[in-house]
């Protein structure tokens, strides 16, 4: 009888916690559909509010950054819509919607410059663009799973067609490690800001006595090189390179 | 002629006697349009630093390199070094070169001064005109943003080199023509050659608007010094590497300051999508398909030409109605003017995605500008442009980008998503549906991706062991003894015959033993199977109680018993097997 009463306790905890994620997440789904009518009711920022909330509560989806841009640019906040729509591309990169959303926002500023510099090894691994974090790793383990497979089954039947499957599956999962930990790298260290306040200057060194290269206005979005106390190093699109306070910088 | 200026003594000690600094300018008086030409010559050494010249504010200094000489003559040397500059006056007065200053192994030498007259150009007039400079603009009474010429003429009779032209035009936009280009042009009765520079200029502001005197600095080739032809007009001459022998002679021309009149343009008859276009304009528009499905997506081009501040042009955005989901690309420019005008191609496309089915009609895009030549307002449009649009199949959802390609299959025109407004949020519940909610998802991932190399490693170990199982013959036979000898032993029947019950025990240990030392048949004695066990890992007591144990049932077999077999015996073999297995 002990025993019978220790695996209904198991049960009910097991089933708790696989079931735990499902209850947040119907609570989280309700908090979006409740902003998403609050957006169609024009109240914006009571939307960006419950938006925040959900980020805020670990729900991580680009079509939820995607609906707070539009929140923030319906609230004549730029450099946020900015923001959050380039976080939408990052988690949806090839949603058209948000693509369309951000050049249009971009277009919206006074410099009409996408100014975010893209890593070198970009032009190799292009692939690298049109496909998420989570996408690369569902493809690495699918590769990875069938690589085994292919290598079991080339243990098995050592034939020639079995050795070039198994072969052509390694250079594929070679091919998807790289590309994932390329993406994973540059989704971790490779940092996005956009322009805060309506013009700022850029400088040539981490203090303001030094030269102003050149300067930039609210919303455009850079890179961020290097961080040193209160300043951000910032590249753009042309390999040009200065530092910005970071209180200007929204990242 | 050159004028030896002066001579010094060195201010310090080291053989003040061996080294000489002097000072020298080929001329004291000169024009705003002249240079002098500036020496200091160091001599009795050829590794003199390079002289630190006073400040000459009111002179430009170009610096021309060093030569040196060495002679030996009557057995006695002599060495030196100068340095050359050219000294281009800016304004007009009496100067003094003040004493230039060589420092040499510690002591340093000083020139004396020297004085210079820089007059103005009149005073002094160039009568022989070799060289001269004019600005010419092809209307002094623009509008604004209406488009004119300014046309700098170099004339020269003589070869000119190393041009360097500073022209500024404040209060325009400009936008450079044609490549300058060289014409023949007589000038009271005079033949001269004309190096011609247009600039198209658009004035931005209404009233007095000046183009200062543009500053143009050349050398002209003295090929009197040189022997040479001084004929620009030679062409035997022309660019011939014998121009290097004439002496260059650096001269300033400056043209004269002009001042225009720029007219505003009349807020009569403004119309209100005039967007500050001055010229002569002609638009047309063209769909690349007209007839598609709701959904699909045609691409309009629009293209404004003509001859003005075309560069300038931005299109309003023209009224599409809600027919239409209309995505703009950004536009494209082809200059296409010639040397006195701007003309020129802008083309706008937009991608159209129709929303509903029937006969569609794309709106006319208007234009307005303003014509100098009418000195009034136009307006002009496209054509108004009909759409067949026929029903989608499956309802499909709008294309919101334009394939690219044509019906031939090439690339044309991309169009980019850059919509006249946001597109709207999605509100679907199947866009958040969040796989990836679960936090620590990276260690089943982790786990995921790990699994099939574990499976393998220990399928691998499976496979081996079966292939070993069907190959190695010992290995096959040691695997499966005791579970048979344990079988067989279970097997036997409590109501036996006890000799026959002994040489079954005795059967089972043999066979067991065969397998797992690899024998072949069971006919082995206990001496035997002693040997081969003490080849193996067994210890001694094992062998010795396996001996034992063998023997006894021999006994049992041969001997006269009475009675049944020893309970124990049974169990003395199970004892011995496990004992043995351990060690196999």
């Amino acid at each position: 009888m002990k025993t019978r009463g220790l695996y209904i306790k198991s049960f009910i905890v097991w089933m708790g916690i696989l079931l735990l994620p499902a209850t947040i997440l119907g609570q989280v789904s309700q908090k979006i559909s409740q902003a998403n009518q609050l957006y169609n009711q024009d109240r914006f920022s009571e939307a960006a509010e419950l938006y925040e909330q959900a980020i805020a509560e670990g729900m991580k989806n680009g079509h939820l950054h995607y609906n707070l841009g539009n929140t923030y640019f319906r609230m004549n906040k730029l450099p946020k819509a900015i923001l959050h729509y380039i976080k939408a591309q990052n988690l949806l990169p090839r949603n058209e919607d948000v693509e369309a959303n951000l050049e249009y926002a971009i277009r919206q500023t006074e410099d009409q410059l996408d100014g975010r510099n893209p890593h070198p090894l970009e032009t190799i691994l292009f692939w690298t663009r049109d496909l998420n974090l989570e996408e690369h790793k569902t493809g690495l383990f699918w590769i990875n799973f069938f690589f085994w497979i292919s290598v079991g089954i080339g243990l098995r039947y050592r034939t020639p067609a079995t050795q070039s499957a198994r072969n052509i599956f390694l250079a594929f999962l070679v091919l998807a490690a790289v590309s994932t930990g390329f993406r994973w790298h540059k989704d971790s260290h490779q940092s996005v800001g956009v322009i805060l306040p309506e013009q700022i200057d850029v400088y040539s060194d981490w203090n303001t006595s030094s030269v102003v290269l050149f300067q930039l206005h609210r919303g455009t979005p850079v890179s961020i090189s290097k961080e040193k106390g209160n300043w951000y190093e910032i590249e753009l699109l042309d390999a040009k390179k200065g530092w910005a306070l970071k209180s200007h910088i929204a990242g | 002629m050159w004028i030896l200026a002066s001579i010094f003594l060195a201010t310090g000690t080291a053989r003040p006697a061996d080294i000489q600094v002097t000072a020298s300018v080929d001329k004291q008086e000169l024009t705003l349009e002249d240079s002098i030409y500036f020496s200091v010559m160091v001599e009795g050494t050829q590794n003199s630093p390079p002289p630190e010249l006073p400040i000459l504010d009111t002179f430009k200094i170009r610096p021309l390199g060093s030569s040196s000489s060495a002679q030996i003559i009557n057995g006695d040397q002599s060495s030196s070094i100068t340095y050359n500059f050219v000294l281009i006056p800016k304004e007009t007065g009496n100067f003094t070169i003040n004493p230039v200053t060589v420092e040499i192994d510690g002591s340093k030498y000083k020139t004396t001064p020297i004085t210079l007259i820089v007059r103005e150009v009149s005073a002094i007039p160039d009568t022989s005109q070799e060289v001269f400079a004019e600005m010419v603009v092809s209307n002094k009474k623009p509008y604004v943003q209406e488009q004119i010429t300014a046309t700098l003429r170099i004339y020269h009779r003589v070869r000119i080199r190393n041009l360097a032209i500073d022209t500024q035009f404040p209060g325009f936009r400009e936008q450079t023509l044609k490549d300058p280009a060289q014409y023949t042009r007589i000038v009271n009765g005079i033949r001269y050659l004309s190096y011609e520079i247009s600039t198209a200029l658009f004035p931005l502001r209404s009233g007095k608007t000046g183009i200062p005197a543009s500053v143009i600095e050349l050398d002209k080739v003295d090929s009197s010094r040189g022997g040479h032809s001084q004929d620009p007009f030679d062409p035997f001459d022309q660019g011939s590497v014998f121009n290097n022998f004439g002496r260059l002679q650096h001269k300033t021309l400056k043209t004269k300051a002009i001042t225009l009149n720029v007219l505003p343009l009349p807020q009569k008859n403004r119309p209100q999508n005039f967007s500050n276009l001055v010229g002569d304009f002609t638009i047309s528009s063209e769909l690349s398909r007209t007839e598609i499905e709701v959904g699909d997506t045609t691409t309009l081009t629009v293209a404004v030409t003509g001859q003005g501040n075309i560069k300038d042009l931005s299109l309003p955005s023209p009224r599409w109605g809600n027919n239409f989901k209309v995505y703009a690309d950004q536009s494209s420019f082809q200059q296409t003017g010639g040397t006195q005008t701007v003309s020129g191609k802008k083309v706008y496309t937009y991608a159209l995605v129709p929303l509903i089915s029937g006969k569609l009609q794309v709106p006319s895009i208007p234009l307005s500008y303003f014509d100098p030549t009418k000195g009034d307002y136009v307006s002009i449009q496209t054509r108004a442009l009909l759409l067949s649009i026929l029903p989608g199949k499956n309802g499909s959802k709008p294309k919101v980008v334009e394939p690219g390609l044509d019906s031939a299959g090439k690339t044309g025109n991309s169009i980019k998503n850059t919509g006249e407004d946001i597109l709207p949020i999605h509100t679907g519940p199947e866009f958040f549906e969040n796989r990836n909610f679960v936090t620590g998802s990276n260690i089943l991932y982790g786990i995921g991706l790990l699994l099939p190399a574990g499976l393998f490693i220990l399928y691998g170990q499976f496979h081996k062991r079966q292939q070993r199982l069907k190959y190695d013959i010992a290995f096959s036979r040691s695997h499966g003894a005791f579970k048979q000898a344990q079988k067989r032993l279970s097997d036997l029947s409590p109501d036996m015959d006890p000799k026959e019950m002994a040489r079954e025990l005795s059967l089972i240990v043999r066979e067991y033993l065969g397998n797992i030392l690899n024998l072949q048949g069971t006919a082995i004695t206990s001496t035997e199977v002693r040997e081969k066990l003490q080849k193996g890992n067994f210890s001694m007591s094992e062998v010795q109680a396996t001996q034992e144990l063998l023997e006894k049932h021999e006994t049992f077999q041969y001997a006269p018993v009475d009675g049944s077999l020893p309970e124990d015996m049974i169990q003395d073999v199970r004892n011995l097997l496990n004992q043995l297995e351990k060690k196999s």
